[in-house]
């Protein structure tokens, strides 16, 4: 009896995941992100060295199956002897965690400041709204490194520069939602039986505007790899011996071309990555829109 | 008196000028008793609602000389008290039941909210427990696997019967019913009205029924209260206002009922000719003048007031009885 309803009505879930797993795109995405998430999870694991120990005897040897390579060390040694592979390994620990945090509190700061600048409009809104304006008017990357240089380098700064960044996305998001969803009547219903208006903003309204928050979360987890990446780089992010790719980038630059795995292999990884969440955030948009529509 | 408004103004302030939206309207509501709202889309009938309610949006401007709901003065309160007054003591159904619950959440939840918010005593069993309660006595079959349904998985009915079973979780004093049946089809029109008025006499409880439809408010109102242009012009007994109506636009509205008048296949509906006037201009004198076919001088130059008579009516001259 009790199964016979479940199967009769389709859970949102279940019309959702029919509706994603027909784009080919975002499953492999998905495959992709499950594979970094695992590889982050498992790093200890899966590593067969230490991120910084080093083997004085192999300095920058090629990977295993390229020609000079050993099968000690399978993607290769860099100019001090790290295992490439152990680096990577652990690089997708610090690139997750970065991704994971700078879309916790961009999202988290975002969704609320969007949520009063829509619910209240009037001078709230102004306020926030021309806020994140000013927040817009600058060059994404420009404004981390303003926000670094002021706070000092340093991984946790990097993250709090990259969310920063990412703040005036999901406002601008949630407050567009907010703004079509307080003109329906399920918000003045809630209004009638007594609801406050905190309890409307999150727990009516908010759920409402869920679809497109999750696309942009999903983008903004790529957005915030990639700029950490950047910081990693210039030097402004996460510090030398840490197995970060944007690092492993910069500390390589110099044998681009004597020995180029040690600039390809992370440069992959951050496209690996950067891929596989746009395209869940393509997937995502694609099977969550047209149920906004109806 | 359960409820006690006199005077009542609203007027808004727009950039294109002053709307005086509501004027000087009194009515009151006794325990147990319905009163029927009747007239025109535009005339008013909607935002006393939200007046009543306190949900009047930041660009109105509510005055009135006595606005009372059990001997509380509800232009005092304060938004926390009305948070408290909404849904326990007033409670309100909608015109479009599909709209009015929320996507996102399957009905029992939307209902426990409602009693989350207003019955602390309750655990969370016995809000779950009476969840179930409430469904089954708005006549929802299978109440505990219609919990568990969305709003988009319910027909128009369904809907209305568990925006029903929102509205009377916590037992209110006031239910206003904005229109409970338009959305719906005719049967299922007269099963809500059954309910309303079973759940009613269980509770005791008070009912403003909005309609525009005089068929809904004839068998199901005490009373019935003719709005127009943000004015009470006429109100009685039914009985007194469908059968022996005294003002000359309650009498065109009868008169426009399908069957009323010329019943051989496919006779002209008679109607009422012009329109609403716009409440930036009003007309001066009588609202209802310009469309009257017994306007006089008298009725442009002065503004009748509601007599104090039982049968209450402004008009300088009420149609004689029958």
């Amino acid at each position: 009896m009790e199964n016979n309803i479940e199967e009769k009505i389709d859970h949102p879930l279940v019309e959702f995941w029919q509706q994603f797993s027909k784009n080919k795109g975002a499953i492999f995405g998905l495959i992709i992100i499950v594979l970094f998430t695992l590889i982050a999870l498992l790093a200890p694991l899966l590593s067969p060295y230490g991120p910084t120990s080093i083997d004085p005897e192999y300095l920058r040897i090629p990977p295993s199956f390229s020609e000079g390579g050993s099968f000690k060390y399978i993607f290769g040694t860099d100019d001090v002897g790290r295992d490439l592979l152990s680096r990577l390994i652990y690089g997708a620990q610090i690139s997750m965690l970065i991704g994971f945090f700078v879309v916790i509190i961009s999202c988290g700061i975002g969704t609320i400041l969007g949520l009063f600048s829509g619910y209240y409009g009037g001078w709230v809104d102004r306020v926030i709204m021309r806020m994140i304006d000013i927040l817009m008017a600058f060059p994404s990357i420009l404004l981390a490194i303003v926000v670094v240089s002021v706070m000092g380098p340093g991984i946790s700064n990097a993250i709090i520069a990259v969310a920063i960044v990412a703040i005036p996305g999901f406002t601008r998001i949630v407050r567009a939602s907010v703004l079509a969803e307080k003109k329906k009547q399920y918000v003045m219903a809630s209004k009638t039986f007594g609801a406050s208006s905190l309890r409307i903003m999150f727990f009516e309204i908010l759920p409402n505007c869920m679809a497109p928050l999750i696309v942009q979360a999903s983008l903004g987890f790529s957005d915030g790899i990639l700029n950490a990446a950047a910081l990693g780089f210039l030097g402004l992010g996460a510090q030398a011996p840490t197995p970060e790719w944007g690092i492993m980038l910069a500390d390589a630059r110099p044998f681009i071309e004597s020995s180029p795995w040690m600039v390809t292999l992370p440069g992959i990884c951050i496209l690996l990555a950067v891929l596989g969440f746009n395209l869940l955030g393509d997937g995502l948009r694609d099977a969550l829109d047209p149920r906004l529509k109806r | 008196m359960l409820l006690d408004v006199k005077n009542l103004n609203l007027k808004f302030q727009t950039s294109k000028g002053v709307i005086h939206a509501i004027r000087d309207l009194s009515f009151s509501i006794k325990q147990g008793e319905t009163l029927g709202i009747v007239g025109e889309s535009g005339c008013g009938k909607s935002i006393t609602n939200l007046a009543l309610m306190g949900l009047l949006p930041d660009t109105a401007d509510l005055s009135a000389e006595k606005l009372e709901f059990e001997g509380k003065q509800l232009l005092k309160l304060k938004e926390k008290q009305w948070q408290k007054i909404r849904g326990a003591d007033i409670a309100m159904i909608f015109q479009d039941p599909m709209t009015a619950l929320n996507p996102c959440f399957t009905v029992g939840y939307q209902i426990e909210e409602t009693l989350e918010l207003h019955r602390k005593d309750l655990s969370k069993e016995e809000r779950k427990e009476f969840v179930f309660e409430l469904l089954d006595q708005v006549g929802i079959p299978a109440p505990r696997e219609r919990a568990k349904s969305y709003a988009h998985e319910l027909s128009g009915g369904m809907s209305q019967r568990v925006m029903i079973a929102q509205a009377i979780a916590c037992n209110p004093k006031l239910l206003i019913a904005d229109e409970p049946t338009t959305a719906l089809d005719v049967t299922i029109q007269d099963q809500i009205l059954k309910l309303l008025k079973d759940i009613q006499a269980k509770n005791n409880m008070a009912m403003i029924l909005v309609t525009h439809d005089l068929g809904v408010v004839a068998e199901n109102a005490d009373r019935i209260q003719v709005m127009y242009a943000g004015e009470v012009i006429e109100s009685g007994t039914s009985k007194e206002v469908i059968h022996a109506p005294k003002h000359p636009y309650t009498r065109g509205l009868l008169d426009s009922l399908p069957g009323s008048g010329d019943t051989s296949f496919r006779a002209h509906l008679s109607s009422i000719s012009g329109m609403v006037p716009d409440l930036r201009f009003r007309p001066s004198g009588c609202q209802f003048n310009p469309r009257c076919f017994k306007s006089k001088e008298e009725c442009t130059s002065s503004r009748p007031m509601l007599n104090q008579e039982d049968h209450q009516v402004s008009c300088f001259f009420p149609m004689s009885e029958g």
